[in-house]
């Protein structure tokens, strides 16, 4: 089995690092919008609550704000951070197109159909 | 101040429901040429491959909306906005994780889970794990699993698909004339003669014309027609948004008016006729407003700060000639004062709603488990609820909600196809972008135009799942513009029909090629796969069509177990074989049985404690937390204790290829 990091496919390696941020984004705004809307929305008496923008404040903070925010995250993220691979593999013809061996076998598979249009 | 603008009483939409037919029909005839237009496509390719996953040709438009188009089932435009009316401003909390469900749903599995797609060919989800562990086993139960989970939540979608047709088209005579015929071919049926003729004529032609293209034109045409429904869906949803905002008076004012509101009690009535005889049945449609005095309305609750209790009905009444009365129907009481204050002098100036001789029972009133006669419970949290003395959204279940959107998307077989079938990475980066901004402009707008709608269509708490065609029908009709009700309508009848294509045909690609090609017969030809895929996608469309003409009680209850069981049961297994090189087969099928098992224990628990169709919530976190905690546990030890995997599959999905190594080197 190989050893050396540099041997490890580029895509996992990319894919677990940019889960690894994803999960902790939402992990993020879940305390965000659950803590602040509780402390504010569900606290305080409803009927001293105030409204900006015509929503309570509440929802102002926990839930427009960030949902503005994490929509910005999102962009940015999926734009200028996400690593733009190769998703390519190894050349094999869909499992089962029509002569597919069983999962398992050794039998050698051929060039993918090359039909692909665009949707 | 209440703003103006109540529809007083239920009015006639005929010209209203003539246009939305003209749209219905230019919408099917789109989705006809549509699914030609596929057909014709796949004949030119590989079958399988184009029938089931679009040749791996997805760009990011249609990735983007056929991902938004399959998440928003009808219980977007059904159940959301329902639940918006009842409980207020709380529901932007329980929809808020819709922030992340495009970084979650596509981002967390997306790339690798296309790149290991691509590596084994595969074209299904039960492909890619029976490919990566090399197990057949594993293939086999991810697709029975898939086919009966999606099985149960398609019955659902299609019977409210059949409900949103009715309400559009149902007055129609094209529909009136369907319903009568199919009402007397079903008299003899014990199993259907008490279903409602107008529901099964709509459930019909909706079934016709899905089942059709669908079969006819594969994924392609699912996708194709995902990308015009997300589209409806969008100019729908923001025309909404401005006139509602137009006709409430702006977001301000009915937030205002929800902070005075207090939840209505609700109830049902019996109407009597108490004049001269008559052959002739009354009729009291619903929606219909009525006044009693408090103190003579029965076994009602006597109010005395209100010296007029204002009703208002939600169902029709029939009053039969023989019985001279009618049988219970749904009825709303309104409690806030402000409300009242607007409504009485409009209904005591206007003509009477009901007939001459019909006096009002009062058979049942209660007020709500949880926020009745306070003011500002729909502004604030844990939310009214007609049933939950904690609120509708308790912080325990707020947070469960959070991983459910996100998280539960994740798992969801029918997003993870999705992103098998996209062409590039580069495709995922730029649809992960849109879909975000997608998202914002679909989720946070409805919950502000039916919050509005609490204000303008007042009383309808009693049956809020209708609140979506009411606001439409409403909003046409007030700004004039009937083609607009057959824009808007169409927008839910384009999320359940976006749903429901793409199960059936995830059902039938389990069926004909994780389960008969796999492993009845491997060396089958493609004119023969074609047929049996034709044939199957066309069944699963009659028998469920068949299963909703009377279905089950508990359909919704249907729709969240069917939805969460799948997640608990595929996302960490499958996050793991993707990025955990010690997975293994047994620590992957563990993982889908314990998190199956756990989802299911808490939903029989809550069944046996309750007595009723709802889960048991220890800590207040839903069964899915549960169900996910439970599979993670069973993946990681299961895999820990069994022997690890060989080094050659690790080899392929882990590392470099050794020419890509060495070319790189």
């Amino acid at each position: 089995m190989p050893n050396a990091e540099p041997d490890l496919d580029p895509v996992f390696v990319h894919g677990r690092r940019e889960a690894k941020w994803i999960l902790w984004i939402w992990l993020g705004f879940a305390a965000w919008c659950t803590l602040y809307s509780y402390q504010f929305g569900y606290t305080s008496n409803p009927e001293t609550m105030t409204s900006f923008w015509g929503m309570p404040t509440w929802v102002l903070g926990g839930v427009f704000l960030p949902w503005i925010l994490a929509t910005a995250v999102t962009v940015v993220f999926s734009l200028s951070w996400m690593a733009d691979d190769d998703l390519s593999g190894e050349a094999v013809e869909e499992v089962g197109g029509g002569n597919t061996p069983r999962a398992g076998s050794n039998k050698p598979r051929h060039e993918p159909d090359e039909a692909a249009h665009d949707a | 101040m209440m703003p103006d603008g109540y529809w007083l009483i239920a009015q006639e939409a005929s010209p209203i429901q003539r246009q939305a037919l003209a749209i219905f029909v230019a919408y099917t005839a789109i989705l006809f040429v549509m699914g030609w237009l596929c057909h014709r496509i796949q004949l030119r390719g590989n079958f399988l491959s184009e029938y089931f996953l679009g040749a791996r040709g997805l760009g990011t438009v249609a990735l983007t909306l056929t991902f938004a188009a399959t998440s928003a089932s009808a219980g977007t435009f059904a159940g959301f906005p329902s639940f918006v009316y009842s409980s207020g401003w709380i529901l932007s909390l329980w929809i808020a994780s819709y922030m992340v469900v495009p970084l979650c749903g596509m981002g967390l599995l997306g790339k690798r889970l296309n790149q290991v797609a691509q590596k084994t060919g595969a074209i299904t989800i039960p492909d890619v794990l029976r490919e990566r562990f090399q197990s057949p086993a594993l293939g086999l139960v991810t697709s029975g699993f898939i086919a009966l989970m999606l099985w149960l939540y398609l019955i659902p979608q299609f019977k409210v698909a059949g409900l949103i047709l009715q309400n559009l088209l149902g007055p129609l005579d094209l529909v009136q004339g369907l319903a009568s015929f199919l009402s007397k071919a079903t008299s003899q049926l014990a199993w259907l003669n008490s279903v409602d003729p107008e529901y099964l004529a709509c459930l019909l032609l909706f079934s016709v014309l899905v089942v059709c293209y669908t079969t006819w034109g594969g994924f392609r045409a699912v996708v194709w027609t995902d990308v015009l429904q997300g589209g409806v869906m969008l100019v729908g949803i923001l025309l909404m948004l401005g006139i509602t905002l137009q006709q409430v008076g702006g977001l301000s004012r009915a937030t205002e008016a929800m902070s005075r509101m207090t939840p209505p009690n609700l109830g049902e009535v019996r109407f009597h006729y108490e004049g001269s005889e008559t052959n002739e049945e009354i009729r009291i449609k619903a929606d219909t407003w009525f006044l009693l005095d408090p103190t003579e309305a029965g076994d009602g609750m006597v109010d005395e700060a209100t010296p007029i209790a204002v009703w208002r009905t939600n169902e029709l009444a029939i009053i039969h000639p023989d019985s001279q009365i009618s049988r219970d129907v749904k009825a709303v009481r309104i409690t806030t004062p402000e409300e009242i204050a607007v409504l009485l002098p409009k209904l005591q100036g206007a003509a009477p709603t009901l007939p001459d001789s019909v006096r009002v029972e009062v058979v049942d009133e209660r007020a709500y488990a949880y926020g009745a006669g306070k003011r500002g419970v729909y502004v604030s949290g844990p939310g009214p609820s007609e049933t939950n003395p904690n609120g509708f959204l308790p912080l325990g279940l707020a947070f469960s909600f959070f991983a459910y959107w996100a998280l539960s998307g994740a798992g969801q077989p029918g997003n993870m196809v999705r992103l098998m079938a996209t062409r590039s990475a580069t495709t995922l980066r730029r649809s992960m972008a849109s879909l975000a901004i997608y998202f914002s402009c679909i989720y946070f707008p409805l919950v502000i135009i039916f919050c509005c709608a609490r204000v303008l269509l007042p009383g309808l708490d009693h049956d809020p799942d209708r609140i979506m065609p009411e606001m439409a029908f409403h909003l046409s009709s007030v700004t004039g513009r009937p083609w607009l009700a057959g824009l808007l309508v169409a927008a839910p009848f384009a999320a359940a029909m976006s749903t429901v294509d793409s199960f059936m045909l995830m059902i039938s690609s389990s069926l004909v090629r994780d389960i008969y090609q796999q492993h009845f017969r491997p060396d089958v030809s493609e004119k023969t796969v074609k047929r049996w895929s034709y044939r199957c996608t066309l069944t699963v469309g009659v028998l469920a069509t068949v299963a909703a003409m009377n279905p089950p009680q508990y359909l919704q209850y249907l729709i969240v177990f069917a939805g969460g069981a799948l997640s608990v049961t595929f996302l960490l297994p499958m996050a793991l074989a993707l990025y955990w090189p010690r997975m293994n087969a047994v620590g992957t099928m563990a993982g889908m049985i314990g998190g199956f098992v756990a989802y299911l224990s808490l939903y029989l628990e809550g069944f046996r404690r309750f007595g009723e169709a709802s889960p048991w919530r220890p800590l207040q976190l839903d069964p899915l937390i549960w169900g996910f905690l439970a599979s993670g546990i069973c993946c990681v030890v299961a895999a820990l204790c069994t022997a690890p995997p060989p080094d050659s599959l690790v080899r392929r999905f882990f590392y470099r290829a050794a020419s890509e190594s060495r070319s790189v080197t």
